[in-house]
């Protein structure tokens, strides 16, 4: 009976208009919306479609900022308004993004136009619909959706590393598990911006021809004698990495080279690095971890 | 590792990317798509299917005619074919280095302290004494713990939700004696608003047992107290009111009778003056006389023009 009083009262509900929809992505895939609506205030109820069923933490308020009652049939909720000119709403949803391997998929059929804050450090690789603006700050991109479906595909710095890690010098310490976008926020200066620029024409008209797909190779691991005769200005202490590389199978992680030798993070980052520059060693990633490997076989210097 | 040194410099340049309109200006287009095309040259791998590179190809060529396009609409097709490349791309690319989602910890906190915030406005508005410290230990307790990687920390949110949980009932407690009020108030207007459509629902052509049964409802919402009731028996009556078939110059009288209920709390509220609630009053009564003797365009227009100073008000 009391399920039929409320269906009653959806049908007669008003529907309101929303000012102002935004909606937060957490990186787990939980989304925070704020909804701001200007109801029809000669309506009691006012009638509202939530952007999923499954909701926690919500939150509805009127004008003078008082806590209106509401009840629930799935995604609907209908809210004791009484009169007030404008309404706002904040809950927890957890059906708007799925996860299927790397990717991230957000989806949302709206009415009208909303704010999308992505997660931080969230990269879109692919959507669906022309976005009316676009600004990013914090790390974070917020995007101006216009009303109607839209799909939004989105990974996640961090989840696959490249094969070649960046080469900028660290400003400060940086963790062993940085991703791609810290290490592009740290170069993200205005300087380097400007760089940028000046290299855009030359990256974007090398882009217009099709990337190759490089060979596959497994050349033998080298001996840490053969390494230092290529390579002969190493230091004493970049040796002993080798060294302990080399008996270790090749390769090692980041963290377990700095507990090693008992080095600083910055120190040992750099020391890495300077490896790394000098084609002693190749820097990949795997899972959280920078996995540190002697480079096989090449016998060409740097 | 030189040539990934323009791609994150590239990067760089797009996280300093200025507020734009996308729609008039294709540079940002190519900037979102281009941040995709780098991420996928970042990631993907010699063991990847030959079909992600062919994808990546594609949407390279994709981005490169962004700019070059001659309308919007060309750069918009570009710039999706673009990103539906990127999307199957990083799809077809192997996903070993891909870790599962595990459970966030510090964003389930974030969430609760997000909420709790809020509750705490809220608390304050009605001018409840809230002794936050408990909670305030139990956020600081549990983020200790989850920097510390301890297996107590699903307990520990657990523990939150249900302190916070406890505190939204006593707000949702006093909230309600207020909401009552409020309802009752608001059934109030409705009232008398809903008598003046009684006083004039005869002259309209409504037969009577519907009149019968607006009274009927009118009767119980008068008694109601209770603002889930409250609102179900005005909407009741909205339905009904909006089944009624009523001809054009019934409908205007309605309206009319809406309108002066509308200026009224308006004048009252102090949004509208003495001279202007004045003026709206002889303007009504102009349009009642123009419906007596069926000019009915006329009558519409002051009806139209007061909606409209309404609005503005």
């Amino acid at each position: 009976m009391r399920h039929l009083a409320i269906t009653l009262a959806v049908l007669a509900a008003a529907v309101p208009a929303h000012a102002e929809l935004q909606v937060e992505v957490y990186t787990d895939g939980l989304a925070h919306v704020s909804d701001r609506m200007e109801p029809d205030p000669q309506s009691p109820l006012l009638s509202v479609s939530l952007l999923g069923a499954e909701v926690d933490n919500f939150v509805a308020t009127g004008q003078n900022d008082t806590l209106l009652t509401a009840d629930f049939t799935g995604d609907i909720v209908l809210i004791n308004a009484f009169g007030s000119s404008a309404v706002s709403i904040n809950y927890d949803v957890h059906d708007l993004v799925s996860k299927e391997g790397r990717i991230w998929t957000f989806e949302l059929n709206s009415s009208t136009s909303y704010t999308l804050v992505m997660p931080p450090g969230a990269v879109i690789v692919g959507m669906n619909t022309i976005p009316l603006s676009l600004d990013t700050a914090d790390e974070r991109t917020r995007l101006e959706i216009p009303g109607g479906e839209s799909t939004i595909n989105y990974i996640l710095s961090g989840s696959r590393q490249p094969a070649e890690p960046a080469g900028a010098e660290p400003a400060q310490d940086i963790p062993d598990d940085s991703g791609i976008m810290p290490a592009a926020a740290i170069v993200g200066a205005v300087g380097a911006a400007a760089i940028a620029l000046l290299y855009r024409k030359k990256v974007f008209s090398g882009r217009q021809a099709a990337p190759e797909r490089p060979a596959h190779q497994t050349p033998p691991l080298p001996e840490p004698d053969n390494i230092f005769a290529r390579i002969p200005d190493l230091r004493d202490e970049d040796r002993e990495i080798i060294r302990y590389l080399c008996r270790n199978g090749g390769e090692a992680s980041e963290s377990s080279i700095r507990k090693k030798f008992l080095q600083p993070r910055t120190t040992m980052w750099r020391t890495i690095k300077r490896l790394e520059r000098v084609g002693a060693v190749d820097v990949t990633k795997r899972d959280s971890l920078n996995i540190v490997r002697v480079r096989r076989g090449s016998g060409e210097g740097p | 590792m030189r040539g990934y040194l323009p791609a994150l410099l590239v990067l760089a340049a797009l996280a300093v990317v200025p507020a734009a309109l996308a729609q008039t200006d294709p540079a940002i287009l190519h900037q979102l798509a281009l941040e995709a095309q780098t991420h996928v040259e970042l990631q993907i791998q010699p063991s990847d299917p030959p079909e992600a590179w062919a994808l990546l190809a594609n949407g390279t060529t994709s981005v490169g005619m962004i700019l070059n396009s001659t309308t919007n609409d060309e750069a918009e097709g570009h710039f999706l074919s673009a990103m539906q490349a990127f999307t199957r791309a990083f799809t077809l690319m192997d996903d070993n280095g891909s870790p599962e989602v595990s459970p966030n910890y510090s964003e389930m906190l974030q969430r609760e302290a997000r909420y709790f915030e809020q509750l705490l406005y809220l608390a304050g508005v009605y001018k409840m004494e809230v002794d936050r410290a408990q909670l305030d230990g139990l956020f600081a307790e549990a983020q200790a713990m989850i920097e510390s990687g301890d297996e107590g920390v699903p307990a520990a949110l657990e523990q939150i939700k249900q302190a916070v949980l406890a505190l939204r009932q006593q707000i949702a407690a006093v909230a309600a004696e207020e909401g009552r009020e409020r309802a009752i108030a608001y059934a109030r207007e409705y009232l008398a608003q809903l008598d003046r459509f009684l006083e004039v629902a005869d002259t309209l052509n409504i037969p009577d047992d519907v009149i019968e049964q607006i009274q009927s409802l009118r009767d119980e919402l008068a008694a109601a107290t209770e603002p889930n009731r409250i609102a179900s028996l005005i909407h009741q009556i909205i339905g009904i009111k909006e089944g009624l078939e009523l001809d054009h110059v019934d409908r205007l009288r309605l309206l009319a009778l809406q309108l002066e209920d509308g200026l009224m709390q308006y004048w009252k509220a102090g949004l509208l003056g003495d001279a202007g609630y004045a003026a709206a009053s002889v303007s009504l009564e102009k349009c009642r006389f123009f419906l007596d003797i069926g000019e009915l365009d006329e009558a519409a227009q002051i009806l139209h023009d007061l909606q409209a100073m309404l609005a503005l008000l």
